[in-house]
């Protein structure tokens, strides 16, 4: 008996080795981007796939190569583009799924189904959305510098994050889920073609599950902002033409900005950069709504010629900027309420505290409380001509 | 078995029912509140699980078949009954079982091909009676624990609050149903540990460790999935995994970090299959607990071919559980009361 036992396990070892179905790296169909289209009553699916065998310094059209399927459905364009590759499809290192507008507008329920249906998709990939081009043109739009398109977008996406976020992260799943849920409202960067290159124009807003609108870079900033995701916040102000020497009045006449020698300050303008930001948004009563942001923000141009030795100076300028940020909050909230999208998610803050969804959401009322804070130390005081 | 064999092993059954089945119906029932429900369900577990302790420590180190043999035709039909509920749970969680791995792990893999090594190893097991399955549970905890308290830790980062709020929007009913939903689920495969020698001593405190471990797990699919995403999968418990990401490289771990789902698979079939071997009569027992193995294997087998029996079968599956704990511990109870009783009085005289 034990000798048998002990053939058997020698046996099991050879045939558990786990290298019986292997498939060698060249024999897969690394596929690193998706574009959907809709036209003429079908599909358009396009696949970028990564070609193992280029060498470094290669040409792009090297580097990639697309396969493109046509159908009714889903399944069989999918199926359709996996029949011109003559490798295994593996979307594990998918990086990104370009929609086109159309598939946007009157599509969604039909690719919602199918990515969280089919098990080969991974779901941390990004989702982004096709403007003035089509999805397949943007997929196909590589430069010599940047010839995988699924990378460049990433990398749009991700270094968007540092400089004034436009951008929005947004997953597969997370984009399902807010198309799925009627407290949310879904939507995607919008990517186009600007100067020869790929950009991110803003985003598209979905309401119940259709694209209903976009919005440019400045609205996209401000929901970055108010979602505590933006890292590098940017606020200009043009000089005023009427004065040249601010006061404060309440206080002694004291002069806060330095005497221009020429009086032309038109296109010239005060710089900040918000370093740091905390969005708060509360239900205060049933009608009313308390937006509260502490902003931290440093001083990047001064064209107006503020003194920064004065405290005064500061003073002025943190009103300044909180001005300015409350109008564009209300700018904001009023593009909002005009095209009936919820960004922030009003719904569901009441929903929360009251278990009933609000009666009409555009008919709230916001209050704001903005501290703004402008960094004091380790500035330029002034740029000598 | 050891004390220590006795925790593992009940650590392992009372997180199976929940795979596949006890998550996703909890959380059709009561929604984002179904964690408030697995705690409620927790104290009427505990008291579930006392009362099969209480039936343990009567019947004292005797076999449940030589205990229940003095009762004749009650004893006969208790022997039946347990061989009934015992037998539905193996095809349950044997079918579970086929179907979990046959989705993420062997995709091209038929399903009786899944099963049949498994069936092979539970012979094995019933041959070598609980004490062999003790010292596998004390091994498979070992590497189970160090898993779960990763889980736990890791989806800190994930856990948004706002997915549970507001707390307490299913109605009184729905909560109470699905109490008692957890309660059956943690504590029915309990039933399977009659057939120890043990005196049921340990089994609330291995219990209301277990089923702290199932509301954490609970919370973690509730909050991390959100109330869109948790009603669309019939695995909840393994697509939540798929989110993991420690230290931002460390992901697609979700296959191995399920293996403790088959853990608790194996270890709940190894006590049935133990349990119904004992239960056949002696004579001809080698010959007869086979078969009867293969013929449960070929209904799983027949029942996931037949999605249809499958779907119902899962939806309704609390039911005759819920039937079948209380038809078993019931009567139970009260013959280990009268005997109990009995010998006290005899004792006296």
């Amino acid at each position: 008996m034990k000798k048998i036992m002990i053939g058997i396990l020698i046996i099991v070892c050879f045939l558990s080795t786990g290298c019986y179905d292997y498939i060698e790296l060249s024999d897969r169909a690394i596929i690193s981007g998706i574009s959907i289209d809709y036209k003429n009553s079908e599909y358009e699916v396009v696949f970028e796939i990564l070609n193992p065998n280029s060498e470094t310094g290669s040409s792009d059209k090297e580097k990639v190569f697309y396969a493109k399927g046509n159908a009714t459905n889903m399944t069989e364009a999918f199926n359709n583009a996996s029949l011109n590759i003559d490798k295994k499809p593996y979307f594990a290192h998918l990086k990104v799924l370009i929609l086109s507008e159309e598939i946007g507008k009157n599509h969604i329920a039909t690719i919602r189904d199918y990515f969280l249906r089919a098990t080969i998709f991974p779901n941390n990939f990004y989702v982004v959305l096709a403007k003035d081009k089509t999805a397949k043109e943007i997929l196909k739009f590589s430069i010599e510098s940047e010839p995988i398109v699924g990378e460049t977008l990433i990398n749009l996406i991700d270094n968007n994050q540092y400089f004034q976020t436009v951008a929005q992260k947004v997953k597969l799943e997370d984009f399902i889920v807010s198309t799925l849920d009627k407290r949310k409202t879904a939507y995607l960067p919008v990517i186009t073609v600007e100067n020869e290159k790929l950009a991110i124009t803003g985003i598209g807003i979905f309401n119940e599950g259709k694209l209903k609108t976009l919005f440019k870079e400045q609205e996209a900033s401000v929901l970055t902002l108010l979602q505590n995701e933006n890292k590098n916040y940017i606020m200009t102000n043009q000089c005023n033409l009427d004065e040249t020497l601010v006061t404060i009045k309440e206080k002694e006449e004291t002069s806060i900005k330095k005497e221009t020698k020429n009086k032309e300050t038109v296109n010239k303008y005060t710089g900040f950069n918000i370093t740091k930001s905390k969005t708060k948004i509360n239900v205060m009563e049933k009608n009313k709504v308390k937006i509260n942001i502490n902003l931290n923000a440093s001083l990047v141009q001064n064209d107006c010629n503020y003194d920064l030795h004065k405290m005064d100076t500061y003073e002025y300028l943190e009103n300044l900027l909180k001005q300015q940020l409350q109008q564009e909050l209300e700018a904001f909230f009023k593009l909002c309420q005009e095209n009936d999208v919820d960004l922030i998610g009003f719904q569901k803050l009441y929903y929360n505290k009251y278990r009933i969804y609000p009666s009409d959401w555009k008919q709230i009322e916001i209050e704001y409380d903005i501290t703004v804070t402008l960094s004091k130390t380790g500035i330029t005081y002034e740029v000598e001509e | 078995m050891t004390k220590k064999q006795i925790f593992s092993t009940t650590y392992f059954l009372s997180g199976t029912l929940f795979l596949g089945f006890g998550y996703s119906i909890m959380i059709n029932v009561a929604n984002y509140d179904a964690w408030i429900s697995a705690i409620l369900g927790l104290l009427i577990g505990c008291s579930f699980v006392a009362l099969i302790g209480y039936i343990n420590k009567q019947k004292g180190p005797d076999k449940l078949y030589d205990y229940l043999k003095n009762a004749k035709i009650f004893g006969f039909i208790m022997r039946i009954l347990l061989i009934i509920v015992s037998a539905f749970m193996f095809i349950l969680i044997l079918a579970n079982l086929e179907i979990f791995t046959s989705s993420f792990f062997f995709v091209h893999t038929p399903n009786y091909m899944v099963a049949l090594p498994v069936i092979v190893l539970m012979i094995i097991f019933a041959k070598n009676g609980l004490k062999c399955v003790g010292r596998v549970a004390e091994i498979l905890f070992i590497i189970s624990l160090p898993i779960i308290i990763f889980i736990c830790t890791a989806f800190i980062q994930y856990i948004d609050l706002d997915n549970i709020k507001p707390i307490m929007m299913a109605s009184n009913n729905q909560i109470a149903l699905s109490t008692l939903f957890f309660a059956i689920f943690s504590a029915t495969p309990y039933l399977l540990l009659l057939n120890t020698e043990d005196d049921g001593k340990y089994y609330v405190l291995g219990y209301i460790f277990t089923a702290f471990v199932s509301i954490i797990i609970l919370f973690i699919i509730i909050s991390v999935l959100g109330p869109t995403l948790m009603h669309l999968y019939q695995y909840p418990e393994y697509f939540v995994l798929k989110k993991f990401k420690v230290f931002g490289f460390l992901e697609r771990i979700e296959n191995i970090v399920s293996i403790i789902w088959i853990f608790n698979c194996i270890i709940t079939l190894a006590c049935s299959s133990v349990m119904i071997k004992d239960l056949f009569p002696k004579k001809g027992q080698n010959i007869t607990f086979p078969i009867f193995t293969i013929i449960l294997f070929l209904i799983s087998t027949y029942t996931i071919n037949h999605s249809a029996i499958f779907h119902s079968y899962s939806k309704y599956v609390p039911y005759p559980l819920l039937i079948g704990f209380f038809i078993v511990v019931i009567p139970l109870s009260i013959y280990s009361f009268k005997k109990n009783k009995e010998h006290k009085k005899m004792k006296e005289n």
